[in-house]
Order: structure tokens, then sequence, then C-alpha cells
């Protein structure tokens, strides 16, 4: 025994450190992970004790219900519009504040100080930014003369998503600075330097050495990101609940809807196995898609 | 390597992605103290989801005994009155301390559903009649007040919403309830409004000359069930109900249509006041409490809602009225909701007697006049002391004129099943975007009910 534990010493001591955090998410992570699955395939109400099998009665009912299109058409419009403009707008940002230093600090804080409110907290203020009676936009437009260009921003089809987003990421925006920031501080100076030596411009900077240079934060942030507007829920629940009709519901929202209004567990459950194979699907192709790119410029 | 790399990768992902299946999940695996009581439910089983009703647990029965009542309540319109409620309480019983959670509108049955499937309901809690409350009494969860004094001194008319299929008083109902149209005195003077509309065709008229003094008329929530506590209800009771003496049967039944031109009127009524430019501003997205606060800033001439308010809208600077919904065509015998408000249950478990006390205080007790005064409705039991009650003589008279009709129809909430309460705001903003046609509303609102009586 003793001869043993000498040999696997190291292995013995890592399963130590691994093995609460793996307890940790097998009990609270992996079980009802695997319950949802199980339940995918009842029509468990959520109250009763009672139910029965249904075999892919669920999964049938979800595909064919009249907002699941809805649903992946927003999905798309989310990760298409939000991932880029958010990693654009982060990164630029990042890069802007690095350059400068002056205050940067003091930048730091500001651009993150919305992500350490609650999104509950954060759909509330841009819910009252955007009342088309009494919000503040509606305000400026009124004394600009503009009235008539006050909109009901989250109650029409046509502005809800490009609405819902620009709060998502004015919300996320310094989470995702400060990972570029991170990865910005990663570049050796020396190498800004002998470039400007080489006289070359801001613009050829940023595009031949910082983006190339930047790969691994990249890749980081827009994966979190994709993960991240795939799972929301907080945010459009409260800004909008997924309406008008289902012009905003996320696949998150919907889940929620199955199970705690219309009392549907096993739909719901269904629900959120589509959307983990999703999320899957897409977090795998994008990565697949961004090491390809990483090892290129390396 | 590289492929041990990806699946490593992949297996992250996937224990990362499990994040949003573990809030859905939910199985307490027994094991509670209570988990030995049978459920008797019937129905044929192939599994259990744990939920184990503790309706035989033993209750607490000692006046000494330190207890800690868990009492959650849907107390956002009168948050004052139930701290009041259960600080008062508290000095009554001073063995008894109460752990009182608020929960926001709209959202007890969401509340309290994952804390059903936990075996972790509250002691006290407020509940709605209809399906949701019947289930967690016929599952065992929630006691049967029959026989309880609260349960014995509720008029007899507000029982039948809070009975379960099994006969199990499940709820007391808080209160008479009625919808109805709050409108700004002063704004309908100066639109020159001298006799209140007594059908629609009379209300399109009143809400046209109220535009055409620059006068929003009307606010209605279009966000949450406001509107269907509203325009649903009084549609359904006119266009249905009042037409249709066995509707609620058929719809108990299964065998109700949705799908006709009387129903999808009710649709078409919200969207021709959209239309015509008739509701305030953003009502699509407007929520219960921001149309509150816009009528009581004078944004509107009228605010429809129900008579849970009107302690706070009758108080308004500016002179409230209130006036029945007309929501019958010119010629038609107008059919108003009368219905049940938000009601009180008790769960079944070891504070049972605890909880039992703090039902008494609240329907019967000094509890009960801190809540009636602060909503100023109309009571739910059968000979309250008139000294104490505070009702607004607007809503006195209201009420005795709702006595006058033959016939009335019921909230949202106490007939449709759970599907299609949950479909029903997304239909009524589809119609108002115009994704849907109110023939359109109709038939979705048939295929969901559909699906609801298939499952």
């Amino acid at each position: 025994m003793r001869v043993w534990y000498r040999n696997n010493r190291s292995a013995v001591a890592g399963a130590a450190f691994v093995l609460p955090a793996l307890a940790v998410i097998g009990v609270f992570f992996l079980y009802p992970a695997l319950m949802s699955f199980r339940y995918s395939f009842t029509n468990w109400n959520g109250i009763s004790p009672d139910f029965d099998y249904v075999g892919w009665d669920n999964f049938r009912y979800v595909l064919q219900s009249p907002q699941f299109k809805q649903l992946i058409w927003n999905t798309l419009f989310l990760i298409g519009l939000y991932v880029p403009v958010l990693n654009i707008i982060s990164m630029l940002l990042a890069v802007l504040i690095y350059d400068v230093r002056r205050f940067a600090g003091m930048y730091k804080v500001i651009i993150y100080l919305p992500n350490i409110f609650s999104m509950v907290v954060v759909g509330i203020i841009w819910k009252v930014i955007y009342n088309p009676v009494f919000g503040p936009v509606a305000l400026v437009l009124e004394k600009l003369g503009k009235e008539s260009w006050a909109q009901d921003w989250l109650g029409q089809t046509a502005t809800v998503m490009p609405a819902m987003s620009l709060s998502i990421v004015w919300y996320s925006v310094g989470f995702y600075l400060m990972i570029y920031l991170g990865g910005l501080s990663t570049i050796p100076p020396d190498i800004y330097e002998s470039a400007s030596i080489e006289g070359i411009t801001w613009f050829q900077r940023l595009r031949y050495l910082t983006f190339p240079l930047l790969s691994h934060a990249i890749t980081i942030n827009i994966v979190v990101s994709a993960i991240g507007i795939l799972t929301i829920f907080d945010l459009p629940f409260v800004l909008t609940g997924g309406g008008p009709g289902f012009a905003s519901q996320t696949m998150a929202i919907s889940i929620y809807i199955y199970a705690f209004k219309s009392m549907q567990q096993g739909s719901a459950m269904a629900l959120a196995v589509i959307l983990t194979l999703v999320t899957t699907a897409i977090t795998l192709g994008l990565l697949r898609l961004l090491n390809r790119r990483e090892a290129a410029h390396e | 390597m590289v492929s041990v790399k990806k699946a490593c990768s992949a297996a992250l992902a996937l224990s990362l992605l499990a994040v949003p299946l573990y809030g859905c999940g939910n199985d307490n695996g027994g094991g509670t103290a209570a988990s030995n009581t049978k459920n008797d439910a019937g129905k044929g089983t192939s599994g259990n989801a744990g939920t184990n009703a503790p309706a035989n647990a033993p209750a607490d029965t000692s006046a000494d005994e330190k207890v800690t009542l868990t009492v959650s309540m849907m107390s956002s319109d009168w948050v004052d009155a139930a701290q009041e409620i259960v600080d008062q309480f508290m000095a009554k019983y001073p063995n008894i301390k109460v752990d009182f959670s608020q929960v926001p509108n709209d959202t007890n049955a969401e509340y309290l559903q994952p804390k059903a499937a936990a075996n972790s309901l509250p002691d006290f809690m407020t509940i709605d009649g209809g399906t949701f409350g019947a289930q967690l009494a016929d599952t065992g969860l929630i006691a049967d007040l029959k026989d309880s004094e609260a349960g014995k001194n509720t008029i007899d008319g507000l029982k039948p919403v809070f009975t379960s299929s099994s006969g199990k008083l499940f709820g007391i109902a808080g209160g008479l309830s009625t919808t109805l149209i709050y409108y700004n005195k002063k704004l309908f003077d100066q639109a020159g409004i001298k006799e209140l509309p007594k059908n629609w065709d009379e209300f399109l008229a009143a809400c046209e000359q109220l535009k055409s003094r620059d006068i929003t008329p009307l606010i209605v929530a279009g966000a949450d069930g406001t509107v269907n506590n509203t325009v649903w209800s009084n549609g359904f009771s006119n266009n249905i109900v009042g037409k249709d003496p066995d509707a609620l049967k058929k719809l108990a039944d299964g065998t109700f249509d949705f799908n006709t031109p009387a129903y999808a009127d009710i649709y078409a009524k919200f969207k021709t006041l959209y239309d015509k430019g008739y509701l305030i501003k953003g009502v699509t997205s407007l929520q219960y409490s921001q149309a509150n606060d816009e009528f009581l800033q004078g944004k509107a001439a009228m605010s429809f809602s129900g008579i849970w308010l009107a302690g706070t809208m009758m108080a308004a600077g500016f002179g409230t009225g209130v006036m029945l919904p007309p929501w019958n065509d010119k010629g038609q015998d107008l059919v108003p909701v009368v219905a049940t408000e938000t009601g009180f249950a008790v769960a079944e478990g070891k504070h049972k007697d605890a909880a039992m006390k703090f039902l008494d205080f609240i329907v019967e007790g000094d509890g009960y006049y801190i809540y009636q005064n602060k909503r100023g409705n109309i009571p739910m039991i059968k000979s309250p002391d008139a000294g104490k009650l505070k009702i607004d003589p607007a809503i006195s008279s209201y009420v005795d004129d709702l006595k006058t009709y033959a016939k009335s129809g019921p909230l949202w909430f106490e007939v449709l099943p759970s599907e299609v309460q949950a479909s029903l705001v997304q239909t009524f903003q589809r119609v108002l975007t115009g994704e849907l046609t109110p023939e359109g509303a109709a038939k979705f609102t048939q295929d969901t009910y559909l699906q609801a009586v298939k499952k």
C-alpha cells in the first residue's frame, strides 16, 4: 500500500484537489442536467408526484410550436448582432484606454460599473429609459421638438431586438473590456516600439500587431459572449418578457414560460435539452473556427 | 493529444452548458420527514417526481412552542399593510415569528410551483382561484379550509373557484373582485363628457371626444396579466358568457370552441382601440405598475383596471370616478365581471396550526381591517364589522349597480387552462403588432386549448 502510495502520490494529491470541485459540479450541475433530460420525456406538470413517460412528444410539441421558428430567428439575430458588436466595441475601447493611459482607471470603472448591477436592475433601468411617455429618451426628443420620433421601442417587433441588444451590450461591455485589457497587457511593449521605429500608423499597428496578438482573448470573449447570449434570461425577461408576442423571446424565457406559467415541465425540459445541444454545437463550431484562426496567426 | 484536448474542452463546455438545465430541474428525491405520506391522486403512475404531500404531518399545538411561520403574499399593492399585519400578528402571538416574503404581482404561481415541487411551500400563502391552487390541494400540499372558521364565514358565492375537483376548499378569497374603468373627472370635464358610455359604440365616441381634445383616452397594461383581467375578461363575459349560458361548462369539459367570430371580437375590440389611437403610447410594453403611475400622473383619462386598486386610485387628487366597462354591443345587456380576488391558503405541515391562526387573523381578525382599509375592496366575509370597513362611496355604489345585472362573467385565471393562460398576453400583443388578425388569434387560442385538453 505504502509503495503504491509512494508511486502515485502526485496523482492522489491531484485527485484530492479536484474531487471537491467535481463533487460540486456533479451534484449541482450534472445530476440536475441528467434529471432534466429524464423529465423531458415525461408529462410532469411540476406539482403532481405522478407523471407518465411520453416518448418524444415533448420534443415534437416544442419543435412544432408557433414560436419555435421565432426563437431560432431571435437566437441567430442575437448571435449575429450581439457577439460581433459587443466584441468590436469592447476591443476598441480596450485599445483606446490602453493607448491613452491617462485616466485609464476612471474609464475602466465607468465602463465596468453596469456589470456590478443585477441584470434585473439593469432591465428596470432600461425599461424606464425606453418608456415612450415619461422616459428620458422621449423627454429629450420632446425638448428637441421631435416628439413624433419617440417610439414604443420595446413594444414594436421592428425595434425590440435592437433596443434589447443595446441594453445587453451596455451591461456587459465592461466585462469583455477587462479581458481585452488583460490580453493587451501581455503584449511585450518592445514590439510596439520596434513598429513605431518602422513608422507604422495606428491603424496598421491595430491591424497587424494588436489583433493577431490578442487572438487568445478574442477566442475567449467570442465563445463566452456566445454562450452568454444563448442562455440569457434575466435582462430580456424583465425588459420585455419576451414580447411583443414572441418577438424578443429567448430560449431561456421560453423554457421559463413552459415550466412555470404553462405548467408543462416536460416541454420545458425538452426545450432546455434542445438549447443545450444548440449551444454546444455553436460553441464547438466557434472554437474550431477560432482555433484555426489562432493557429494561422501563430 | 489533440483529440483528448478537444474531448476535454467539449466535456467542460457541456458541464458549463448544463447551467440552464440546472435551473429547471426539480426533484427533491423524497426523504423528508413526511415522505411516507400517501398521495391518492389516483392516476396511472409511471414515475414519481418526488413530491411528498405532508398531509398527515403532526401539527404544532402548543401555545408556548416557538414557531417560525413562513408567509408569502402577493402584496405589491398593499406592501405597508402586509407588513403591519405581520407585525401585529407577531405582537398578538409572541411565540410565532413570521418570516415574510413579498411576491411580485402576476408571479404567484411561478413562485409557488418550484416550492411545491420541492415540498417546501410557505406555511401561509396567497393564491388565486382556478386550476393551479386546485392541483396543489388535490396533491395534498395545501389544507382543506372547508371546516375552518374562515371557511365557514366566507360568502358562499366566492367558494366555487377556490374549490378543487375533489371538493377541497383550498383558499379563502381576498374579497369580491370586479374589473372597472377608473376615470379622471377633471379630464372628462375638459372634454365635455357629461354622460358615461353605456355600450361599446358610446365608449368609442367618448374616446374620440377625448382624443379630439388632445387627451389620451385609455391606459391598459398590455405586457402583463392586466390585459387578461380587463380586456379579455370583459370581452369573454359580454361576448361569450352573456350569449351562451353553457360556455363555462363547455370550457371545463374541453368542448369549448374559441375559433368563433364572437371570441375573435375580444381581440378585435382591443385592436380597434389601438388602431384608432385611443390607447396610451407604449401600451404593448406597458406593465401594471407603470400603467397605474401614468394614470395617477394624469397622462390619460381612463385606466382599465380592477377594484383591487380602489384604495390607491380613488385617492388621486384630480377626482376619480368609476364606470362599468361598456364592452357590450348596442342593444345587448352588459355582463360585468364578478369574480374573486387573490385569496389565502394554508400549507399542510407541522406549522399548520400557526398558519391557521394567521389565516383567521387576516380573514376575520384585526389583520383583515388593515388589509381591507388599504385596498378599499369588497369584503368576502359574511358579517364584517361595518364600522371598521373603509369603502369609497363610489365603489359601494358601483357594487350596488353590479347586483342589478342578471349575468356575470369570470376572471381569466379562474376558468382557463394554464397553457392558454400562459399564451394570452402574447396573443394580445401579436394582434396589436399586426402579426395576427383577431381571427388568427382566435384560431391560435383554440389550438392551444386543444393541446391543453389533449394533455
